[in-house]
């Protein structure tokens, strides 16, 4: 039934996330393409203002790309499961658990991939700027590739370094759930509330919001601390502890809101 | 076993000051078409939600065959509600292949052969069709299986009398004697001739079950009638 | 559609009338497949139930019989529907009479009525 149901779910979400990543793409490589106008040594101010609106453009599409998706999925997960639609979605002979997984897991998936096509964005559109802007430098992709292996050698290389990328990799792949699970999690705390349910979720948004940052400052503190007050100035054998025990607490976090909303969906559903 | 639900002293409060149902017992046999009477606010939908999964009861239980409303009870219930549950952005025949996708009692043949009848396009999308044609996708949909209990909320209110009779026709023609169907409404006299039983409800009680030929044979007056008497309405 | 019942009285009891009427007056032929229960159900409007009850009742009765291949057919035993039609007609004027002595009217003067009523009829 879960395979089912991630089918239905995908066939129902795809198209508007993949075309909000496409048209990323495009904006991307437009406003890349606005470094090759001759805006610096040219007079024409029309065109200076055209490419500066089409830089804001991108910079917009950057924000509505990291935040679209979510809302779209938000806003899906909301109407599939406690609007008249979730009289179909609740009398499915379904598990709680299929349900909700059946519909995190893609707004994961989706949550991942904007976060990196986002990365690819940026990448792309600063090839494009350094292609354009130093054309003399005429970098190679072999020769990019070998800066890119040097720098990561010496990342590395330093004390600390391996286990500083593996901290970052932690903390994003772990903010990908709990990120999703923060908006599905709220939504459905929501359910809780007799009337003004929309605002129940928004204050629950809020309260995981400021759990979260408590917990972390918490967790900042004596990272903060050593950098300030000791003599250790390897940036990495500082960060790499504040990464994993930021990670630790969004991962519990996570967890906690995934079996509360189990819960919820479980015992606690009242359709209007 | 003759019963197919049983309820036990079931309780909703609504945000703990509107009760919706108080302390209500009652079973449904199996194998009949049972009518759920009662009055606007008599606590007809909530029952039927409760047994559908869609709302917690503050109390006591419901049993179908046996369990709770879960993901085995509503692989065996099909469910009416009084809203429409159809995705606009779907095509009538993509909710075809999502029923037959969950429900394994799903006929496709029937519902293809239904939808033809009423000349409904297949092809179409929900949002262009009217809310009429909506609410008949639907019925078919929920006809079209073979469930052992079919829950219709109010399926003929605020429908044009020839979709009414189309209404009771499929209720009739699908119906298999193995089944039950269990059909709210406060419009009793369009519906009374197709009914086995009949359960009154009231102020969140169950108030009387009886068949329809007792209250005829007893009474000497239709359940229709006999109702405006009990609720003086 | 549906057929039209009283309200007041068990639907059983209407629909073993109406279908004993319609065999009697040779809608359904002696020796002719009648409607299965869900198809006349359909037709009436009336619970299936109800309309196997109707239609056990007549079997009882001998009216009509099933047989394995063709489902249920009208008896061919012309007395029998004779003697039903009889029995209807029965009914019918023994509510009439009914009727009759409701208003008032004696025996003497009901069939003397009646005979006019009768005789205008098929002098017209």
């Amino acid at each position: 039934m879960l395979k089912k149901l991630l089918k239905h779910e995908w066939v129902e979400t795809w198209k508007i996330p993949t075309f909000m990543l496409v048209a990323l793409l495009v904006i991307t490589v437009l406003a890349g393409l606005g470094f090759s106008a001759p805006i610096w040594e040219s007079e024409m101010t029309g065109l200076t203002i055209l490419m500066i609106l089409l830089w804001l453009v991108y910079y917009f599409a950057l924000i509505a790309v990291s935040i679209g998706i979510t809302i779209y999925l938000a806003y899906r997960f909301y109407k599939s499961m406690f609007t008249d639609e979730g009289y179909l979605t609740h009398t499915l002979p379904v598990t709680a658990r299929q349900l909700l997984v059946s519909k995190i897991l893609p707004m994961c998936a989706w949550s991942a991939l904007a976060s990196l096509a986002i990365i690819l964005s940026v990448f792309i559109f600063g090839a494009m700027a350094y292609m354009f802007l130093e054309p003399s430098a005429n970098v190679s992709l072999a020769e990019f590739v070998q800066e890119l292996q040097r720098a990561m050698k010496e990342v590395f290389g330093l004390e600390g370094g391996t286990n500083f990328v593996i901290s970052l990799i932690a903390l994003m792949v772990v903010g990908v759930f709990s990120g999703t699970l923060t908006v599905t999690g709220s939504i459905t705390i929501g359910q809780l509330v007799g009337k003004h349910k929309i605002l129940g979720s928004i204050g629950a948004y809020f309260a995981i919001m400021i759990v979260m940052q408590t917990l972390s400052m918490m967790v900042m503190f004596p990272s903060m601390f050593r950098m300030t007050f000791t003599a250790e100035d390897n940036v990495f054998v500082v960060m790499a502890p504040m990464y994993y025990g930021i990670s630790i607490i969004s991962l519990i976090i996570a967890v906690l809101l995934y079996i509360l909303s189990e819960f919820i969906v479980k015992r606690k559903l009242n359709l209007d | 076993m003759n019963e197919l639900v049983t309820v036990t002293n079931l309780t909703k409060v609504y945000d703990k000051r509107k009760t919706a149902l108080n302390q209500m017992n009652l079973s449904i046999p199996k194998g009949k078409i049972v009518g759920l009477l009662g009055p606007n606010g008599s606590g007809k939908t909530t029952l039927i939600k409760i047994m559908n999964g869609l709302l917690r009861p503050t109390e006591g239980t419901v049993l179908i065959n046996g369990s709770a409303p879960g993901p085995e009870t509503k692989a065996r219930i099909s469910y009416l509600p009084e809203r429409t549950y159809l995705r606009n952005s779907m095509k009538v025949k993509e909710l075809i292949a999502y029923f037959a996708d969950f429900y394994e009692d799903f006929k496709t043949e029937r519902a293809k052969e239904m939808l033809e009848s009423l000349g409904i396009d297949e092809n179409a999308k929900i949002k262009t069709l009217s809310k009429g044609t909506r609410e008949k996708v639907q019925l078919i949909l929920v006809m079209s299986r073979d469930a052992d209990l079919f829950i219709l909320d109010e399926p003929i209110a605020g429908v044009d009398p020839a979709a009414r009779d189309y209404i009771i026709k499929t209720i009739i023609t699908n119906y298999n004697e193995n089944a039950t169907v269990l059909l709210s409404t406060h419009l009793i006299s369009d519906i009374e001739n197709v009914l086995d039983e009949v359960i009154f409800i009231k102020d969140g009680n169950m108030v009387m079950q009886a068949t329809v030929e007792e209250i005829r044979e007893e009474k000497g007056k239709s359940v229709d009638a006999y109702f405006r008497e009990v609720f003086a309405c | 559609m549906a057929w039209n019942l009283d309200s007041d009285r068990p639907i059983y009891a209407q629909i073993l009338e109406r279908i004993e009427i319609q065999i009697v007056s040779g809608v359904y032929k002696p020796g002719e497949k009648i409607p299965s229960v869900r198809e006349l159900a359909a037709e009436a409007g009336v619970n299936p139930n109800t309309m196997q009850r109707a239609l056990a009742e007549l079997e009882r009765h001998g009216l009509v019989s099933t047989q394995r291949t063709s489902g249920r057919v009208v008896t061919e035993d012309m007395n029998m529907i004779k003697e039903t039609r009889n029995m209807l007609a029965k009914e019918q004027i023994q509510e009439f009479i009914q009727r009759m002595r409701e208003l008032g009217f004696e025996k003497e003067e009901i069939l003397t009525l009646l005979k006019s009523e009768a005789g205008g009829e098929k002098n017209e």
